[in-house]
């Protein structure tokens, strides 16, 4: 039936007859008309239909160019194999390049483009790439743009990416959500044809969580595409009661639209959910597409097979089709891809095409039989459609550019017959899709019965059912997928029967390949999204490579969107040919997920732009804003690095200003991102003991020290302050890097290497909220915030002295009078969630003596003036002694890191230890990070003395001051070394000083 | 401690607002549900004293006593295994005091190292039709009935972020605890994952 013999008028008026549509039948609704464009020219399709469907539909061949030669292509597949049919599709910020059309759904409004042409699709340019085609073969690009090796980046890549391409990326954010998610199930089902819909239900009866994975929109697999009959009904129907069922079970997930891209280790698998790509656009809130990670006890894959193309010249032109494909647009879309067909194939299953084919009114003109030997099933479908039979013959030449026109055909005695049609069925056999059984480094085994590779060893706990596994017809995908259903769920621990077997139709599935015509020319494509044709494959082992691995990498074959399903085995096998090896000793190369391309937007999920990785936030960070603070992330910290203050014109003026102020008045600085550790129990003292290269066990209870604790390798991992509440119960603190490994260390420490110390050790690095107040007027402040100020007088309250107390009425607090800026400071912590009102009391009481909050930037500088050491000297590779600590070291104790730290190479006069530095010229900066060479020696390696660690400009001194890891340390003090920076073009001159620039006896810790 | 406490902030602070958020729907898919306990303790058994602890917990408090990853609570107050011999003690709002410096009861003091977590943790009852549906996008855990049932409680991931997470009901009703520092994290993942099935956001007292 076609448009100029309407036998019947169209049921539904108002649905407008496109040229190619048949009048019935068809999983399309053809209530709904949907408008789309392609190209800018207007078409309409059906709710149903893909994009490839409905361009069939309205008569449209030539839907793209050739990647390399710009050759016409057109649609080959109805599935998600297709190389061919790649289009931009959506607009805007949604413009999604390398979109297949056969996997399109439609939708009204859809917009799409065809891609790698210029100025048009019909008239491309840069087909002249094809008359070229001998010059640029395989290797042609790594050959010719080799000189000069600068010109590469900056002109070779940029050329051949522009003429040579794919689609083009929107190139601005996409606006859409995606989700990832988690499922667990005892049955993963991948693949929804009869084998995999068996396998559910049987699994699902027995009552097992089954999750069923179907990357098309309908369930059904090539029931839905062949027009069989399953259960003396049409398969369609069968489907459609078998998904009722299964969707009636609380326990089943059906997954349609979802590719499960990959099998990894323990039965986890990742897969992705197209959630809303069927829509112009996502409904409000709902994610455009789902990573799901899916792990299951058992799994079925029931991933169906690809059919192979046939290779030989024009095998490309647009109107060369698959021929399970070319049915498939008959019955699942009532689409006619041609009007007077030509059926090529190796095997008795092209048959169906045949008849389904002739039974629409498709006039199938000829069917050529490569085998030599008369099929009685082809027979009788060419006698069925009343076409001719040439059995052991070939199609040699395809008539056409930019669609078939024709072809031109080679008997077994070698004449040759042209017949003109607008449509080649091709088929060269069908590869079981084993694509997952190999992820986990498996190899597929060649059965030369079935002339494919099937599944050989598989991943733990996977059975593999139906045309995946070589089971080719439907009649035995059924049984199989039953079998493997009550198999999963048995091994689940269910009890399962199988389920009836429906009566299917009789089937040959007898089949042998041919894996290219030969004694013809022009061009053969073995690949056709990468352009890969026969010639490229002699070329690439006359050049020696020969391995298929190599043959890949220089030929392309198998790469891109489609990573060569339609295009591996014949490529491998032309291989085999000319190395004159079997097939399975040519071997296949590795199969690596993803199984389908998965847009990136789809692994990163929610977790982008702020939502990269968790952020912290401190208890004043809303203060902090609010106050206009400049925020630096620390770790997942987010900071306050400083408050600018109106008029400042940069950090550096903020900065000062703050120093100035804790030097000379008061500052207070959120410092709850320190690590905070609760220590409890009899053997807290010896565990600190333990932990510490100094002695803690003999700290008072009401005072602090600073304490420094080492590695098991003797160096340097973490310092901080100890302070003693009660005989049995101190606080510690870590810095805020380590915060999480110095508690792990102690759990270490207690469970493995001190068992016999009973304490408990917890985190409160959450449950307080912790702020310095520093400077000369720091107890004035707090006098005012304390609710009993005599006790924390100079005398009451001494220099390390901590305390339990109350703020602002009653508020439980803790107080320490501890020091990191050197000046008269305290530090007091109250429960996190009263935060931010302690600090807002500070600043209230503190604003009569110039109070100002000041960041990260400032606690550095303070720390640096003073010499103190931080992350940048406490690296990981440095001891003790390299830090100037080396005093601190107990002598009458076991410690973490004791022994190892004697090690002779840790105790060399020469290593790098802690000094300080001032420029010569005071107008000098000096930079981090730069290296230190003897005054007048050249700036190289074999010359280094080691490197600045920290720099600050010091607004006490006037002029930047750093700290350094100088060879010999200390005994260069006075010398000067030459500070160089190649990274930013510093070479300065610097004095070796002492650590502590300001306050060198430390008196203002104690007024 | 009634002068005091209004100078007292959420956690979340504003990343959660009371409210209706995502899709309008008649019924919200997940119902958030933001707690206020009085007082929260991580207690960590004294050595040798965690059959003893059980048997003083279950006199004094009412309380099963869980051994596993589990969770269980009488009236507002609950208790969450988070390790070996150690726990989360909640004391829920109904049994708000106004004492700030709660203590617990001897006959449990006596047997645990008790450490004041009141402010460290936000803790958030979840339900609703469609919470299942939006913890699958985070948790990586499983939590079908037949793997978690009411009274499991497990310490696990979500969208990177250590929680603690247990059943409370089959309805279903989760709790799940997050350090303080990273509830807002938490509620961006919960905000964005939830929003298609509709998130209504309640202040617990109001429970």
């Amino acid at each position: 039936m076609n448009d100029s013999s309407p036998a019947t008028p169209p049921q539904r008026s108002s649905a407008p007859v496109t040229a190619m549509r048949l009048m019935d039948g068809g999983l399309i609704d053809r209530s709904r008309t949907l408008g789309f464009t392609f190209d800018g020219t207007r078409y309409t399709g059906h709710p149903g239909d893909t994009l490839a469907s409905a361009l069939l539909a309205n008569g449209v061949r030539l839907v793209g160019r050739s990647f390399k030669y710009h050759r016409p292509r057109g649609i080959l597949t109805a599935g998600p194999e297709e190389p061919n049919a790649l289009v931009e599709l959506r607009t805007g910020a949604r413009r999604e390049p390398n979109t297949r059309a056969t996997t399109i759904e439609l939708y009204d409004g859809l917009v799409a483009a065809s891609q790698n042409r210029w100025p048009s699709l019909q008239y491309d340019l840069l087909s002249i790439n094809g008359l070229a085609g001998p010059l640029i073969g395989a290797g042609f690009y790594y050959k010719t743009f080799m000189w000069p090796a600068a010109w590469w980046e900056k002109v070779y890549e940029p050329l051949i990416r522009r003429a040579a391409g794919l689609g083009r990326a929107s190139g601005v954010a996409d606006p859409d959500h995606y989700d990832k998610g988690h499922l667990h199930c005892d049955v993963l089902v991948i693949g929804a044809g009869p084998s995999g819909l068996m396998a559910a239900l049987a699994a699902g009866r027995a009552g097992a969580r089954v999750v069923l994975c179907e990357e098309d929109s309908r369930l059904g697999g090539r029931a839905l595409l062949d027009g069989r009959r399953i259960d003396q009904r049409p398969a369609a129907d069968w489907v459609a009661a078998i998904e009722a069922e299964l969707a009636a079970m609380p326990d089943v997930r059906i997954l349609k639209r979802t590719s499960v891209v990959a099998a990894y280790d323990h039965g986890t698998f990742a897969a992705v959910e197209r959630n809303n790509d069927h829509l112009a656009e996502p409904p409000a809130f709902a994610p455009r597409q789902t990573l799901w990670r899916i792990v299951a006890q058992r799994s079925v894959l029931a991933a169906g097979a690809l059919e192979r193309p046939l290779v030989f010249p024009g095998n490309d032109r647009p109107g060369v089709m698959l021929a399970g494909a070319a049915r498939a647009y008959v019955n699942r879309f009532a689409v006619m891809p041609g009007r007077r067909a030509v059926v090529f194939a190796t095997n008795d299953d092209a048959a169906l095409t045949v008849t389904t084919l002739a039974e629409v009114g498709i006039d199938v003109a000829a069917v050529v039989d490569a085998r030599s030997e008369m099929s009685p099933a082809m027979e009788a479908a060419a006698r069925m459609a009343s076409a001719l039979l040439i059995t052991g013959g070939a199609v040699t030449r395809v008539r056409g550019s930019l669609g078939v026109e024709g072809v031109e055909i080679r008997s077994a005695d070698g004449r040759k017959t042209r017949i003109a049609c607008d449509l080649l069925c091709m088929s060269g056999g069908w590869t079981p899709n084993l694509h997952l059984t190999c992820h986990q480094n498996n190899r597929p085994v060649w059965d030369a019965r079935l002339a494919a590779f099937v599944p050989g060893n598989l991943p733990s706990g996977m059975a593999v059912a139906g045309a995946a596994n070589g089971e080719m017809s439907t009649r035995s995908a059924i049984m199989r997928g039953a079998e493997l259903g009550v198999a999963a769920a048995v091994a689940c621990g269910f009890r399962a029967a199988s389920p009836d077997l429906p009566p299917t139709d009789e089937e040959s599935t007898s089949s042998s390949p041919l894996w290219r015509v030969t004694g013809v020319t022009g061009k053969a494509f073995v690949d056709f999204q990468n352009d890969v044709t026969v010639t490229d494959i002699g070329l690439a082992h006359r050049e020696g490579f020969r391995s298929v691995e190599h043959m890949k990498r220089y030929t392309t074959l198998g790469m891109a969107t489609d990573q060569g399903k339609t295009s591996s085995i014949n490529g491998l096998a032309l291989m085999a040919e000319l190395t004159e090896r079997s097939i399975p000793d040519t071997g296949i190369t590795t199969f690596r997920p993803p199984y389908q391309p998965v847009a990136l937007g789809t692994l990163a999920g929610h977790h982008r732009g702020k939502d990269f990785r968790p952020t912290r936030l401190t208890p004043t960070h809303a203060w902090a804003a609010e106050r206009g603070a400049v925020f630096v992330e620390t770790g997942a910290w987010l900071r306050a690095q400083w408050y600018p203050e109106s008029g400042e014109r940069d950090w550096l003026e903020s900065v000062n200003r703050e120093v100035r102020t804790v030097r000379n008045a008061v500052g207070v600085c959120d410092v709850s991102t320190l690590g905070k550790i609760d220590v409890q129990g009899p053997g807290a003292a010896g565990l600190l003991d333990f932990l510490y290269a100094n002695t803690m066990s003999t700290l008072p209870v009401g005072r602090a020290r600073y304490g420094l604790m080492l590695r098991e390798d003797g160096f340097v991992m973490d310092d901080g302050t100890v302070s003693r509440f009660a005989p049995d119960h101190f606080v510690i603190t870590t810095t805020t890097a380590n915060a999480a490994k110095v508690l792990q260390h102690m759990e270490h420490a207690l469970q493995w290497l001190r068992p016999d110390l009973e304490a408990a050790v917890v985190s409160i690095s959450e449950q307080w909220a912790q702020f310095s107040i520093a400077g000369p007027r720091s107890r004035d402040v707090l006098q005012r915030v304390v609710d009993s100020p005599e006790a924390i007088s100079n005398a009451a309250f001494p220099f390390m002295a901590i305390a339990e107390t109350t703020v602002l009425g009653g508020l439980p607090a803790r107080l320490f009078r501890i020091s990191y800026s050197g000046e008269l400071a305290y530090e007091i912590a109250v429960a996190a969630g009263y935060g931010e009102a302690l600090i807002r009391a500070i600043m209230e009481q503190g604003r009569d003596f110039g109070i100002a909050p000041y960041g990260t930037e400032t606690l550095g500088v303070l720390r640096i003036e003073k010499g103190h050491v931080a992350g940048n000297e406490l690296s990981g590779q440095t001891t003790a002694r390299d830090l100037g600590l080396g005093r601190m070291l107990a002598k009458k104790k076991d410690y973490i890191g004791r022994v190892l730290q004697e090690r002779p190479a840790l105790l060399a006069g020469d290593r790098p230890a802690l000094v300080g530095l001032r420029p010569v010229d005071t107008g000098a900066r000096l930079r981090a990070g730069a290296h230190l060479v003897a005054s007048g020696q050249e700036p190289v390696a074999a010359n280094d003395l080691g490197y600045v660690t920290s720099v600050a400009f010091s607004p006490t001194l006037g002029h930047w001051i750093g700290l350094a890891l100088l060879s010999g340390g200390p005994a260069r003090h006075g010398e000067r070394v030459r500070v160089w920076d190649p990274v930013r073009s510093g070479d300065v001159l610097a004095e070796v000083c002492d650590t502590v620039f300001v306050d060198p006896k430390g008196e203002r810790l104690h007024v | 401690m009634s002068e005091t406490s209004t100078l007292w902030r959420p956690p979340l602070g504003d990343a959660l607002k009371i409210g209706r958020h995502g899709r309008r729907v008649d019924r919200a898919g997940v119902t958030v549900d933001i707690v206020r306990p009085a007082r929260a303790w991580s207690l960590v058994a004294r050595r040798g004293a965690a059959d003893a602890l059980a048997i003083a917990a279950e006199q004094e408090l009412g309380l099963p006593w869980p051994k596993a990853p589990r969770y269980a609570a009488r009236g507002s107050t609950f208790v969450v295994w988070t390790g070996p011999d150690r726990w989360l003690l909640v004391e829920g709002p109904a049994g708000m005091s106004d004492s700030v410096r709660a203590t617990l009861p001897a006959g449990v003091t006596s047997h645990v190292y008790a450490t004041d977590q009141t402010d460290a943790l936000q803790i958030l009852h979840l339900s609703g039709p469609r919470l299942r549906d939006a913890l699958a996008k985070g948790v990586t855990i499983d939590l079908h009935p037949r793997s978690f049932a009411p009274g499991n409680a497990a310490i696990t991931q979500v969208s990177h972020l250590t929680v603690n997470l247990w059943q409370i009901s089959d309805d279903p009703i989760f709790g799940v605890a997050v350090a303080r520092s990273l509830a807002g994290s938490f509620a961006s993942w919960l905000t964005a994952s939830a929003a298609e099935f509709g998130l209504e956001v309640r202040d617990g007292a109001d429970i």
